[in-house]
């Protein structure tokens, strides 16, 4: 896994020419039948560099999904602006560039279900966005099993998700998502169904591959310690409705891995973030229930 | 595929007799020597109570009779006839239904407009429109694909909604998200998810194709297993009669034993 195919090395080149997200006030609320709307993300202003990894962790409803979703494309926010800044353009939102909104770059999706095609073998599931983008055969299945190989699966292409660990079928995922060698990878809580150890592992594994492809990445986690392990920039979610309560720039230096979560600094970062989290979460807590 | 063959081999070795009505007395064996004895029974009772054949024939008697059919009597064609408007018409009705249930699955209007006929039509009992069939198409082919297809139709386009909206929605979004059409996402991902639900209305919707055929067969028919039963009848050929529903009973269990191997095979990635 720490040898990066040439599969994912040419979006490495492409972060150097890549888009930026800006999401300007953003914000996302369901109408309902009773009349009281749900807001299910009250106002969100942040920006994706490109090629680094930033984590949005908060407190459970607090909208961090909604905000990836929106992102994506597949939920339409109901107040603010999602732009996508080419680069060379100007960021700044009075610039003649902000009355397009740009150009989405090509983002790619690692889902915390795994959302693998049971039907379909190792081999064919990471050769999907291929197979509908139209390549040749002979070249997708080239493609997929580079793509294998660099997340360890090589000799389980034929084999079905259902004949995989919870962690394998993950990696199927991450080879799935990097073959389409996206602009954007996005990670929604992808080990939040994985055993503690697991998880560890494929942490470390996945920190490696994405700083080796230098492809932006958007993780959205639970996990204090994953955002703090693989991100540049951490933004902490209040509870719902949904804000970003900081941004927390993590300067820890790359390569990082198990050993880094005994760094002093890496302690001080998970403190600050804890303690940030800590009082979001009990306000979830108190929330839901009121709502019960 | 025998659950207590080891224990039973030690006693086979020990003792030969034993060892012979152990396998006597495996489940499968033994339902095979129901069958026999049942058969045996049969064939003695009516010799020995001297029953009317006409009432009941002797075993032997139908078999020579079955034979007989085939052979001289045409019962190949009969055979061919029913088969060909059975399977005509399920295909058709697979087509279509499996078309339509995808068209309702994946919009709602058509889903609204074609809902409130299905709950009227699926209900009805098939065979109360075989005078009005009659009356539109009379009694030949089209009658026979008509009435056969109308079996199969509902069970599939139910089965084909059910197992569509059943679907993991999650990976649909994972489909679109690696860039699948919604042409794409049906073929590729609603339909294959699908798989055994519409198998399931499969297996319902060809036994009603069946019945259908056959009743429809014996009402009008002039060739087929239904019309060929029914004129036996008539004349008190009550061998006949018996050699027809062995036949019946066999399209039964081949038909039923070709899906289960289907299933088996599309179902392949569902084991482990």
């Amino acid at each position: 896994m720490s040898s990066v195919s040439s599969a994912t090395a040419s979006s490495a080149a492409a972060s150097s020419a890549a888009t930026t997200i800006v999401v300007e006030e953003i914000g996302l609320t369901f109408p309902s039948k009773s009349g009281e709307a749900t807001v299910a993300l009250a106002e969100v202003s942040c920006r994706f560099a490109p090629g680094k990894v930033t984590a949005i962790i908060g407190p459970s409803g607090c909208g961090k999904s909604t905000l990836l979703q929106i992102v994506r494309g597949f939920l339409t926010p109901t107040r603010g602006k999602l732009r996508f800044v080419a680069p060379g353009a100007s960021t700044d939102a009075n610039a003649e560039a902000a009355a397009a909104l740009g150009k989405p770059p090509h983002m790619a999706t690692v889902w915390q279900a795994f959302n693998l095609f049971p039907w379909r073998t190792i081999l064919d599931n990471a050769a999907f966005g291929l197979e509908v983008a139209g390549v040749p055969k002979a070249e997708r299945v080239a493609r997929a099993k580079k793509a294998l190989a660099a997340v360890d699966l090589t000799g389980f292409e034929q084999k079905f998700p259902r004949q995989l660990s919870g962690g394998m079928r993950q990696r199927v995922g991450i080879a799935r998502a990097l073959v389409m060698e996206p602009e954007v990878l996005l990670l929604d809580e992808p080990f939040g169904a994985l055993d503690a150890q697991t998880r560890l592992v494929l942490q470390e594994q996945l920190a490696a591959l994405v700083e080796t492809s230098g492809t932006t990445a958007i993780l959205v986690t639970h996990s204090i310690e994953e955002a703090v392990l693989l991100a540049d920039t951490i933004l902490v979610m209040t509870a719902r409705p949904g804000r970003i309560a900081a941004e927390i720039v993590n300067d820890l230096p790359h390569p990082r891995s198990m050993a880094t979560t005994r760094d002093p600094r890496f302690a001080a970062l998970f403190d600050r973030i804890y303690g940030l989290l800590r009082q979001e979460v009990i306000r979830a807590m108190a929330t839901e229930g009121a709502d019960a | 595929m025998r659950p207590d063959a080891p224990i039973a081999t030690p006693a086979a070795a020990s003792a030969p007799s034993a060892g012979l009505l152990v396998r006597l007395g495996e489940p499968k064996t033994l339902g095979w020597i129901a069958v026999a004895a049942v058969l045996l029974v049969w064939e003695l009772a009516v010799i020995v109570l001297e029953l009317n054949p006409i009432y009941l024939p002797q075993p032997s008697r139908i078999v020579v009779a079955l034979v007989e059919m085939f052979s001289s009597g045409g019962l190949t064609k009969d055979l061919i006839a029913t088969l060909t408007r059975i399977f005509g018409g399920f295909f058709i009705a697979l087509g279509f239904g499996v078309a339509l249930g995808v068209w309702m699955a994946t919009s709602e209007r058509v889903r609204a407009i074609a809902d409130n006929f299905i709950a009227a039509l699926y209900p009805l009992p098939k065979v109360t429109l075989i005078p009005l069939l009659i009356i539109w198409l009379g009694t030949g082919g089209p009658f026979m694909l008509t009435i056969s297809m109308l079996g199969a139709f509902f069970p599939v386009v139910i089965n084909t909604v059910l197992g569509i909206s059943q679907c993991d929605q999650g990976l649909v979004l994972a489909a679109r998200d690696l860039g699948a059409s919604r042409r794409q996402i049906i073929r590729m991902v609603l339909l294959p998810s699908a798989i055994p639900s519409i198998f399931a209305g499969i297996r319902l919707g060809l036994g009603v194709s069946i019945i259908l055929v056959v009743a429809a067969e014996m009402v009008v028919g002039k060739v087929g297993l239904g019309a060929r039963l029914y004129l036996a009848g008539q004349v008190l050929e009550t061998e006949q009669v018996f050699a027809v529903l062995i036949v019946l009973a066999t399209l039964g269990i081949v038909v039923t034993k070709f899906q289960d191997a289907i299933d088996i095979r599309l179902g392949h990635w569902r084991v482990n």
